[in-house]
C-alpha cells in the first residue's frame, strides 16, 4: 500500500477547514469522509491505528505528518 | 457505496475527532467536537451490543496506544513518566488479553492449563481469573480514575460506555471459558451475591450445593459441641433440593450420662 504524503501549509489547512465545515453542514457522511481524507492524520493516532488494527485502515488518508514523525518504514512494518 | 463495518466506522470517528480538534474556527470546534463525540458514543454502544469481544479489546488498546504516542511527543518527560508507565502496563495487559482469547478458543489446551491453576486463581464459579480477567479489572480501574477528573458530560458517557463494554466482554469471555472447560452455565441463585440475607434459612438457600454442604458440616459440628439441636426447618434447608446427596448429621440431644465411660 502506498502511503499518501501530502504535507499541508497553514493556508492549506485553513482552506481545508472551510471545506470541512461546509460538508459537515450540507454534505453526506461520505462527503465528510472524502474531505477528511485530505487532512493529515495526527501522527500519534495514525501509529496507534496502524499498530492495533493494521495499516489498511489508513488507506486513502493523508499520512504526511505521521511519515514525518515516524518515517515510512515504521508505518509500513 | 458499500456499508462500512463497525471497526472502520470507529476508526474514522477517531480520525474525525482528532482533526476536529485542529479546526481554525473556535466557534465551530465545540459543535463539531460534540457531534463527533456523540458519534463515537453511539459506535461504542453498537460495539457493546454486537458482542464483538475482540473489537472491545482493540478499542481499549488503541486508546492506550494513542495516549502513549501523544505523550512520547511531550516536552515534559518527567511530568508524564508515571502516566507513561501506567499506559505501558495497560498495553501489556491488552496484549495478554488478546493471547488469552486465542487460548480459550483452542479449548483443550485451555483445559490443560487449568491443571496448573491454584484454587486462589479461580472465581466463585470455578473459572480461572486469567490474564483476560485481569485486563478487564485493570482497565475498568484505570477508566474509573479518569472519571474522577473533571470532564465534560459526553466524554464521561464515553468512558462509562467503555466500562459497560468491558463488563460485556468479561461476561462473554466467561462463556468461552465455560465452553473450553465444558462447564454448564451457573443456575440463577435464590439471592444476589451481595444481597443481605435476613434469616439463616435465606442464607443457606442462597448457597451453592458445595458451600451448603460445608455450612451443614460446620453447623452440625457446632451443634454437637454445644449440645444443641438444629431446628427442623434449617436442617431441611441444609439438605437442600438435592436431598440425600448432602450429608448432614443432625445430632440428637445428649442425655445425662451420655459420653461417660461405663465402669
Amino acid at each position: 500500500m502506498d502511503l499518501i504524503n501530502n504535507p499541508m501549509t497553514a493556508e492549506d489547512k485553513k482552506a481545508f477547514f472551510e471545506e470541512y465545515y461546509r460538508v459537515q453542514d450540507t454534505g453526506t457522511e461520505e462527503d465528510v469522509i472524502a474531505v477528511l481524507k485530505k487532512f493529515p492524520v495526527d501522527p500519534a493516532l495514525a501509529l496507534a491505528i496502524k499498530d492495533v488494527f493494521g495499516l489498511q485502515y489508513l488507506e486513502g488518508f493523508n499520512l504526511a505528518e505521521a511519515i514525518e514523525a515516524y518515517g515510512e518504514e515504521r508505518l509500513k512494518n | 457505496m458499500a456499508k462500512r463495518d463497525l471497526k472502520t466506522e470507529y476508526i474514522y470517528s477517531l480520525i474525525g475527532n482528532s482533526a476536529g480538534h485542529k479546526g481554525t474556527l473556535a466557534s465551530r470546534e465545540g459543535v463539531l467536537e460534540e457531534k463527533g463525540l456523540n458519534r463515537t458514543l453511539s459506535l461504542l454502544k453498537q460495539t457493546g451490543a454486537s458482542g464483538d469481544v475482540d473489537l472491545i479489546v482493540d478499542i481499549e488498546r488503541v486508546s492506550l496506544e494513542y495516549r502513549l504516542n501523544t505523550l512520547n511527543f511531550s516536552t515534559a518527560p518527567d511530568r508524564d513518566r508515571q502516566e507513561k508507565s501506567s499506559l505501558k502496563a495497560g498495553i501489556q495487559r491488552t496484549e495478554e488479553a488478546v493471547e488469552a482469547l486465542k487460548g480459550v478458543r483452542k479449548g483443550s489446551a485451555y483445559k490443560t492449563r487449568l491443571l496448573t491453576t491454584t484454587r486462589k486463581e479461580l472465581d466463585k464459579d470455578g473459572l480461572p481469573k486469567d490474564s483476560f480477567r485481569t485486563f478487564v479489572t485493570g482497565q475498568i480501574a484505570s477508566i474509573n480514575n479518569q472519571l474522577r477528573s473533571s470532564i465534560d458530560p459526553t466524554k464521561k458517557d464515553i468512558l462509562e460506555q467503555r466500562i459497560e463494554n468491558l463488563r460485556t466482554a468479561e461476561t462473554l469471555y466467561k462463556g468461552l471459558q465455560r465452553q473450553a472447560l465444558s462447564r454448564a452455565e451457573p443456575k440463577p441463585m435464590a439471592h444476589k451475591p451481595n444481597e443481605r440475607c435476613e434469616t439463616l434459612g435465606d442464607f443457606i438457600q442462597s448457597l451453592s450445593p458445595s458451600n451448603r454442604a460445608t455450612v451443614a458440616r460446620m453447623l452440625s459440628e457446632r451443634a454437637a459441641s454445644r449440645n444443641e439441636i438444629i431446628p427442623d426447618d434449617i436442617a431441611a434447608k441444609l439438605k437442600g433440593p438435592e436431598k440425600g446427596k448432602i450429608q448432614t448429621t443432625i445430632p440428637a440431644p445428649k442425655k445425662p450420662g451420655d459420653g461417660e465411660r461405663s465402669r
